[in-house]
Order: C-alpha cells, then structure tokens, then sequence
C-alpha cells in the first residue's frame, strides 16, 4: 500500500506543477492509460488473496478517483488561467489595416437613377423607356415644338438626318406612353439625352428622368405635392421648395421649382448664387396638344409632366462641380460612391 | 434680358426695394438670374478723407486712422503701409457688407476698432492688393463707393422665356412689376408735331415680298445736327449693355430695348430714288453690314433695297452704304413687322444674332410698329430739334383681329386644383391687361394686344395662377386609382446585375454613346453600316457607338497608369441601322479586366481571361440561365487561341476572350485586357429568377482529390465529360491546381476535386473508392493519364 500512496503523492505533485493542459494530459496517460499505473496496479489485484483484494479494490478506486479529479481539476485551473490571461497571451495589433475586401462600384448615375426610381416607385409609379434616336415628330413636333420655332434654339440639337435626332430631352417617351397605355397612367423615364453642347455644366450626353401621370383629375397642385414628396425623399425632410411660372411648350401652365440650397440652408452662397435656392426641374399640366398627340382625349382627361436632369441633383448631393467628371470614367472618381 | 433697374422705374413708380421687384418677377414668371449691383455688394462703404495718422499704443506695424466720413469722424486700426493725411480713401463701417462678409466691431492689441481703410481685394476688385484703396482725390467726402467708381446703376438680369416676346423690352417687364405690386404703369409720352412737308414727298415704300413682311412704316425726320444722346440716355444704353453711337441710332435702339420693337434708320440721302422696296435678294448678291462684313446673300433671305440695292437685311442688321452718319440731314426710320420663321433663318444662315432677331423671330404685335416709330420721331423732335414730316408711309398687309379666349371657371379647381372666386380670376387677369368678364360660369377674357402667347384656356389658367402665386396653392397628392404596377423585368434584371457586379468587384463606367471613325476603323467595323452623327461635337463623337468594347478599352487606357488592376463593366445600348423607322437600339453587357489579382488565380497562362470567365459564370448562374458552354472561337478583335463563344443550348449569347494583341497596342494598352460581351437582351429573355428549390441531401457529400500528369491540348471539358459517366453520384468537378513547369514538354499537371453527392445512403469506404478508382482508370486508358496517388 505504500506503493499506492507514493503513487498519490507522485501524481498530486506532478499534476499541480503542470502548467499546459497537454502535460496534464501527459498525467492522465501515465496514471489512468491502458499501462497506466493505476490501470495496471487495478489488473495486479488479481493476484491477491481474496480476503485482500476487496479492501485494496476499493482503496485503489478511490485513489483512481482522485487522481482523475485533481486532473479535471487542474485542466479546469488551466484553462481559467489561460482566459484570465488572454489579453497579453493572444494578443494582437487591432490598429494594423484589415484584409482588404473588394467591393465594386455602380455609377452615380446608376445610383441616383435608383434613388429615384424607389422613391417615385413608392408613390404608385412605373418606370418606361423609349428609345434614344427618335423621330423629329416625336422629339419635337408631337410635344408642341413644331420646325422653325425659336424654342428648338434653347435644345442644340444632334441629327442623324432630316427626320432623326438623337433626344434632347425624355419628353418624346410621353408621347409613345400615351399611345401604348390607358390612363390612369402613372410612369417615370429615365435614360440618356443628348444636346450639342460642352462645357464645365453642359455634356453632350446627359440623363434626365421624366414623370408623366394623367387621369381625370389629377391637378397642378397635385403636382406640387408629388414634387415636394420627390424633393424631402430624395434631398432630406428639412429642404424646402419653391415654384416660379416658367415656359415649355408641352405644358401649360408650366413651373419649375427651387430647391432650398443644401449648401448654406437658403442663407446664400456660391453654389446657388446668393439666392438660397437652386433650381432643379421643371413641370407642367400637359398640354391639350400633347395629350392630342398622344391619342389621349384633352375634354376628358387631363395630366402633369415633370423632366429634370440626373445628374444635377447628384452633383448637389455630393457636392460636385464639374458635370463632365461624370462621363470622363476616372476610377478615382467612380470608386468614390 | 438687361433691365436697368432706373430705367425700369419710369415706367412704373413702386416703392418695393430692388431685390424685392426680382424675387416678385422671379415668381411671377419672369426669372431673375441676378442683381448686379455693385452699390450693394459694398452696402456701407463710403469715401473718407484721411485726417490724422498715430502710433498703436501696442504694435509697432499698425497705426490708428482718424478719418472723416462726411457724417463724423473714425479711429480705426490700419496696418496697411501707403496710407496717407489728406487721401480719399474707401471706408467701410460697423456693419458694411463686403460681399459675404458682414464688419463688426474688432479689438485688435487693445484698441476698438469699429471700421476699416478697404482695399481693392477687399472690395472684390482684384485678387490681390498691396495696402488699402486710394480713390480718386476729387471723390466726394460720403458718397457711396459705388458713385465715386461710377460703375453704373443696378441691373436686373432677367431670363425671358420665348413665348414672351413682349418682355424684350422696358414696358414689358414694367407692366409684370404693375401687375404684380397693382403699382401703376406710366407709357412712354408720345406728343408729335409734325411739319408742314410729308412723308411720302421723301420716300416711298414698296413690299414686293408681303409673305414675309406683313407691314412696312417709314417715317422721315429731318435734322439739323446729328450729335450726341443726352447723358441719361446714354447711360441707359449702357446700362442695357448697348454702346451709345449718335443721337439717330441710339434713340432707334432706346426705343427697341423700351418698347420691344426693333427699329432701323437710315440715311435719307443714300436712298437712290427715295425708294425703299421690300423684296427677296438675288442669288449672290452682297452686302457689307453695319459691322463691316461683306455678307452674301440668297434668294431665302429679305431685303430691304432702294433702286439699285440692297440696304439692309429684314430684321437683322442695316448695311454700311446707308448708315446714318453726324453728317446725315435726314433719317428715315424703319419699323415693320417682318416673317419671324425667315427672320430666325436668315439671321442663322448669315450666323448673325443681333438684339433686332431676337426680337422678330419670337414674332411681334401689329400695332406696335406705328407707337414705337412715333415714339422714337417723338424723341427726335425733343432731343434732337427733329423735324417730323407729316404722316407714316405705310404698306400693311394682316388683319389684326382681337382675340378672346374663354375659360370655363370650373377649371380653375378641376385643373390647377385651386378654390378661387370667379371675380378674383377676373381681377388677376385685368391687372394683366386682359379684358376679361364672366357669363354663365365661362370667364371670357379679351388678350392685350401685346400679348402673342395667350391663345387657350390653359394659358389663361396660367397667367391666373402666377398672379395668385403658385406658391400658395396647396400641395396635394394624385387621389385618383393607382395603375397596375409594372414588373419591369429588363428593369430588375438590370438593377440586379449591377448590384451582382459590384460584389464581384467590376466598378461600373459610363462612356459618351459616341465614338470616333477612327476607333471603328481598329475594331474593324465598317463606317458605312454604322450610324453617322450628322452634326457631330468633335471627330471623337462622329459614330453612335456600334460596339461597347472601343469605349472601355478607351477607360482602361485612361486609368491602367494609376491602377494594377483594373475589373470594369457598361451596360448600355448599342446602335445599329435598320430597315425601321427608328435604327436598331439594344443594350449591351460589356465586362472588362485588365491585370491580375494573382491571389485566387490557379492558372498559369491567361489569367485575366479566367477572371473575366468568374464574372460571366457568376452572372449566368445567378441569373438561372444553365446549360451554359464555352466554345473555342475565332474572331479578329480577340486573341485566337484564347477566345470563347458563350452558348446557351443553341443561342450564342455572347463571346469572352483576351483582346487581340494588335487590337490591345492600336487602344495604346500596356497589358492584356480580357473581355466579357453579353447581349443583354438575351439575358433577359434566358433568365429564370425564380429559381426552383432542389432538395437537400440528407448524406453527407464526400470529397476525393486526385493529381495526375496528362497532355496539356486535352481540355478540362473532355475529362469532366468523361469522368461524369463513371458514377452517377459524381456531383461537381472542382479544377484544384494547375502545374505547368514539367520536364516533359506538352504536360501539364492537374489536381482535380471530386464532390460525391449521395441521395440514398451514407457512402461506404469500399464504394467511394470504387468510383474513384473507375475514375483514375479512365485519366489512365482514355488520355494516357499518369495519376500520382
């Protein structure tokens, strides 16, 4: 029995000094394995008179049991240990620069035009396309703006030849949406446009985004609240608006709207040329000759019609000031936003 | 438009401030783009007289300024190094604006100092000065700095939109202001005294071309001396950015920028025969302008001739051999009333725009020729001791009829959705000019004469609701049903590839539609099939761009400088002509690569090719479209040995490929770019979103590499194709590493994965490597394989 109490003695030293929970384990191989000595001095039982064997059995058991809780014990105590120190024992330097994820780029464009479409969509909208060589009758003379008038002056307009332009404005897709559908008609267009013009605020490719909405009774002030509801979604709740008659020959009455200028907040700066506003599209009732054209009865129906510029409102969001950084696909522009 | 804002006040007397005309003409329709006024931009700058210059107690560089203002006297602290007792100097008090920056009252090193001696960069004046503004030693003590620089009164500058012809002119924004402040208007004075002789004894006037001039009045003034405009007329011209000439030419110009209607004159005695014929020019005939170019004309183009020649081109511009000189004893004015479309034509053919076209071409009112003629000999009588000869000498050729429109009264709700009373309505529209009444719920308006535009009842609507204020009409939302909402399935699918992209890592570009003959001619294509700008902006925009593949070579070019690798992509439309009406227009998927990220590549050839195949399996995958295959193709744009044609079941819906090396170094390229091209249509119409569910094994999948030596011509295809037989649980093929640095040329080394997906029973040990050892013996016996176990 001395023989067992040396192995207790042994084995509580040297579990107690381990320090890594692989030596621990080392401990368990010696003492509890299958050559283990306390496996082994638990086989050699047999060899003792009977009388003998059930005291020492039972002695042998405790001391098995004991060596295998001061193991757990010590195993637990280790790894305590290790949590308690794991600030300075797994340390690592969180300030150096992360693995790098790449991500890729949509256009501003691209972005903007989804803005639009979600907050327009959300407001019972569709979006329509149409195509961007058109016809000088659906460019022009169906939305009132026959040949020889001065107003095709303010739209430089690209030609493909006599009887094909490329759009100079989304208006013509009013017109091809009002052939194909019924009203109540509810539609936005954005896509590109061309005029023949190029300069810090003028490319000549640029992308506008039309509304058009017609139905029995839907009212300038209706186009107020549609427009207003557009400008807090898209440039923030606390921006303000402001409407000024103006001319198009596809509207009448025509407006177009002011946006408090996001700069100075309306009090007057450089961006909006100490007039506190910024003017962002314009808008109208739609014309009885444009619905005419459109094969849309002007004594029964009636509509509004906004178009404005993609990329301004872009601009004044993100603060740029040269329109042709957009087309000009420097990286270091695109992978900006 | 110019509108000085003096000058305007003559014609409608109202207290409102400048700032508050502009914003209540902005409102109402006639934008204001902005005030130049310099008196206002330096608000409470002042010519002082320097009187006594001291030491600052506490700095050696700045010195106290006494200064007297007119008002009283200032101390303030100065640093600047070149003032001087006795100097005029600009001073600026507590408060004065300098541009945005307001003066307030400072400390500086102990003393107060409530102003300050201005300098030129201060003012705005230059970017850069040395020391403060000395002015001019006669400036009065207490003038504003505005009067002593003599820079002119304020100017509105006003943006008339084309249907207003009548607010090209001093009444016309002066009956805006009326109307919108109810102030009153107040017409030019017109009190001719004409003289014994008559008009048609000293000219006579004959319209051979009535189609393009309706009406044609000359009157004849007979003058003494011909000398210069009194100051304040001058000052006017000036204002409205018109150069004074002499007293005959500028009271025809005052009164075109006063009333809207050009005027010309000539000199009475340079007319051959006293006859002045309104006809078409000759073919080739010419005449030297009053700017002093020869200008050829044609038949298109209006004259107005004497005997034997052309004087002047209808509505554009006078000719030298008629112009009124000091010298002149007689002026014979012009006003007419000339085709507006053959005006606005003429003036484009000869590309000369001069304030006379701009105002015919939007077209004028018949009545106002005989007021501004009379108006402008009445001015020639006061200011020039005019003798007006009796009578106009007149050929007219319209009926002026007057017009009314009427409007159902209910539509000011129906349309504009507006609660207004009738008599309101009436009001807004008389304080216009209209004549307007109402009977049985119609409002019927009589249009002023002057105004071209008002033809509808939706222009009445207008001119209603910008005198209520668009401003105060309540906004409201459609009530009306909601349509059907549209799926827009090319929409979605657009919007989801980009999003799909942008994970991957591909930044989006976007080019001009247009390209050059020249980037046509490297990739190609023929100029005559593809779609000329017949105008174009430059060379660079001749083209509508047939192809996407010129613009993102151009992109890459740009950028490939500053970025080693470069994952790029458009989606845009492409055009192509056809036998339609309209030419062919369709979108295009345009990836490109250039570089490599040499991290996850496994190949060891054509890199950037595979990083570019990754995008086009990841797009077809996540777009549902399966059945996908990757055929060797020849195409001249693209490397032969490293091109594919993309095919889904039968349809080609694109190629992918590295850019042919001749066509890389034509697009100036340092590296090799890899091309992904996609017909977006097509992906459209192959495209499954909604993705059927496949059920989940409930086994667990088992993975077995295998590394074997093989011909390097026998492609992944082949071997995946033949390995699929061997066992019907054999789920995917992963391609592992490639090896290429062999002893033995024309080998390669592969390790391949095999995914073993099995749908009835966990897979045993025995079995696995039963279908393991099938697939090794067909890498062995059908491609002469060495399999390293």
């Amino acid at each position: 029995m001395n023989n067992l109490n040396d192995i207790l003695k042994e084995a509580t030293e040297g579990i107690k000094k381990a320090s890594l929970s692989s030596e621990v384990e080392n401990f368990r191989v010696r003492y509890l394995g299958r050559k283990g000595r306390i496996t082994l001095a638990m086989s050699s039982l047999a060899t003792l008179p009977i009388d003998q064997r059930k005291e020492a059995g039972k002695e042998l058991n405790k001391i098995k049991q004991e060596v295998e809780s001061m193991i757990e014990k010590r195993l637990s105590e280790i790894t305590s240990l290790k949590r308690e120190n794991l600030a300075d024992g797994e340390w690592i330097d969180v300030t150096a620069p992360g693995i790098k994820h790449t991500v890729g780029h949509q256009h501003l464009v691209t972005q903007t035009i989804k803005d639009m479409v979600e907050i327009f969509s959300k407001l019972g909208f569709s979006v329509a396309e149409g195509p961007e060589i058109e016809t000088d009758w659906y460019n022009f003379e169906a939305v009132n703006m026959p040949k020889d008038h001065p107003v095709r002056d303010t739209q430089d307009t690209f030609f493909i030849n006599e009887n094909l332009v490329l759009r100079t404005q989304t208006t013509p897709v009013q017109i091809r949406v009002m052939q194909t559908e019924k009203p109540p008609i509810r539609v936005i267009v954005p896509g590109k446009t061309y005029r023949r013009d190029s300069d810090v605020t003028h490319t000549p490719m640029f992308h506008q985004l039309e509304g058009l909405v017609v139905d029995e009774t839907v009212t300038l002030a209706d186009l107020k609240g549609t427009l207003e509801a557009f400008v807090r979604a898209f440039f923030g709740e606390e921006r303000k608006t402001r409407f000024r008659p103006h001319h198009f020959a596809f509207t009448e009455p025509s407006i177009e709207m002011d946006v408090s200028c996001g700069i100075c907040g309306g009090g007057g700066c450089r961006v909006c040329k100490y007039s506190g506003w910024v003017e962002i599209l314009g808008a109208g009732m739609v014309h009885p000759n444009v619905l005419k054209n459109g094969g849309i009865d002007p004594e029964k129906y009636q509509g509004f019609a906004f178009g404005f510029g993609i990329e301004r409102p872009a601009m004044l969001r993100n603060n740029i000031d040269d329109l042709r950084l957009f087309f000009d696909n420097d990286l270091r522009f695109l992978e900006q936003f | 438009m110019r509108v000085p804002i003096k000058w305007l006040k003559e014609y409608v007397k109202t207290d409102k401030s400048d700032k508050e005309i502009a914003e209540l003409l902005s409102l109402s329709g006639t934008e204001i783009e902005k005030i130049e006024n310099h008196a206002v931009t330096w608000s409470g700058v002042n010519v002082a007289e320097v009187l006594e210059i001291e030491k600052h107690p506490n700095a050696d560089r700045l010195r106290l300024v006494t200064v007297n203002t007119g008002k009283d006297k200032q101390t303030v602290v100065c640093g600047a190094a070149n003032v001087e007792v006795g100097q005029k100097i600009a001073f600026a008090r507590e408060g004065a604006k300098l541009g945005d920056f307001e003066l307030k009252r400072v400390n500086i090193r102990g003393v107060e100092s409530a102003g300050m001696c201005a300098s030129e960069a201060e003012l705005g004046l230059s970017t850069e000065s040395t020391g403060i503004m000395v002015l001019n030693a006669s400036a009065k003590i207490g003038a504003s700095l505005g009067e002593a620089l003599e820079v002119g009164e304020p100017v509105l500058e006003a943006e008339i939109t084309p249907n207003r012809s009548d607010e090209y002119s001093m009444i016309g924004i002066a009956r805006e202001v009326a109307a919108v402040t109810g102030d009153e208007l107040k017409f030019p004075e017109i009190d001719l005294k004409e003289t014994e002789e008559k008009a048609d004894s000293r000219i006579n006037v004959e319209v051979l071309d009535k189609d393009l001039c309706s009406q044609y009045l000359a009157r004849v003034i007979q003058i003494e001396k011909i000398g210069e405009s009194p100051d304040w007329m001058k000052r006017h011209l000036e204002a409205a950015g018109v150069r004074p000439i002499n007293l005959v030419v500028d009271v025809a110009n005052y009164v075109m920028l006063e009333l809207g209607q050009p005027l010309h004159a000539f000199d009475g005695d340079k007319i051959a025969d006293q006859k002045i014929e309104v006809r078409r020019a000759n073919d080739g005939e010419v005449l030297e302008t009053l700017d002093g170019q020869k200008r050829k004309l044609d038949s298109s183009m209006l004259v107005i001739a004497d005997a034997e020649k052309p004087i002047a081109i209808a509505g554009v511009m006078g000719g030298a051999n008629s112009e009124i000189s000091a010298k002149s004893k007689f002026a014979i004015l012009e006003s007419a009333t000339f085709d507006k479309v053959s005006v606005r034509k003429t003036s484009s053919k000869l590309a000369l725009r001069t304030e006379a076209v701009t105002r015919f071409e939007k077209g004028l009112p018949f009545k106002l020729a005989q007021i501004a003629i009379d108006r402008a000999a009445y001015l020639l009588q006061e200011l020039g001791e005019g003798k007006v000869y009796s009578g106009t000498v007149a050929v007219k050729n319209y009926k002026d009829e007057e017009k009314v429109v009427e409007l159902e009264s209910e539509d000011v709700l129906k349309k504009l959705g507006l609660v207004l009373s009738i008599e309101e309505a009436i009001k807004y529209l008389n304080r216009l000019g209209f004549d307007a009444k109402s009977y049985d719920g119609i409002i019927s308006a009589t249009v002023p004469w002057w105004r071209l535009d008002v033809s509808i009842p939706e222009d009445l609507l207008e001119e209603i609701v910008r005198l209520y204020g668009l401003n105060n009409v309540e906004a409201t939302l459609p009530r009306g049903d909601i349509p059907q909402p549209k799926v827009d399935k090319k929409l979605k699918i657009e919007f989801l590839l980009k999003d799909l992209l942008e994970g991957a890592g591909f930044t989006e570009t976007l080019s001009y539609s247009f390209m050059s003959g020249e980037s046509l001619e490297k990739i190609g294509f023929d100029q005559k099939r593809a779609i000329r700008v017949a105008n174009p902006i430059s060379g660079e925009h001749e083209y509508m761009r047939p192809s996407l593949i010129p613009s993102i070579l151009q992109v890459i070019a740009k950028n490939e400088h500053d970025f080693d690798f470069i994952k790029i992509y458009e989606l845009a439309n492409i055009y192509l002509p056809s036998e339609e009406e309209l030419p062919y227009e369709s979108k295009g998927l345009v990836v490109a690569v250039s570089g490599i990220d040499d991290l996850r590549v496994i190949y060891p050839n054509g890199k950037t090719f595979y990083i570019a195949k990754g995008a086009a399996e990841l797009i077809l995958k996540e777009l549902g479209i399966n059945n996908i295959q990757f055929i060797p193709a020849k195409n001249d744009n693209f490397h032969p040995g490293r091109t594919a044609e993309i095919v889904v079941g039968e349809q080609k819906i694109g190629i992918i490929g590295e850019v042919h090396p001749a066509l890389q170094h034509a697009f100036g390229l340092k590296r090799p770019v890899a091309i992904l091209d996609l017909d977006f249509k097509l992906l459209v119409k192959l495209s499954n979103l909604i993705k059927p569910f496949k059920s989940l094994s409930s086994y667990p999948i088992v993975e077995r590499d295998l590394s074997f030596i093989i011909d390097e011509k026998i492609t992944f295809k082949e071997i995946t194709e033949s390995l699929a037989k061997t066992s019907p649980i054999l789920k995917e093929i992963e391609l592992l590493d490639v090896y290429l640095g062999l002893e033995e040329p024309g080998k390669i080394s592969k390790t391949i994965r095999l995914y073993f997906e099995p749908t009835e029973k966990t897979l045993s040990e025995e079995e696995i490597s039963g279908f393991v050892t099938k697939a090794m013996d067909v890498l062995k016996h059908k491609f002469g394989a060495v399999v390293r176990a």
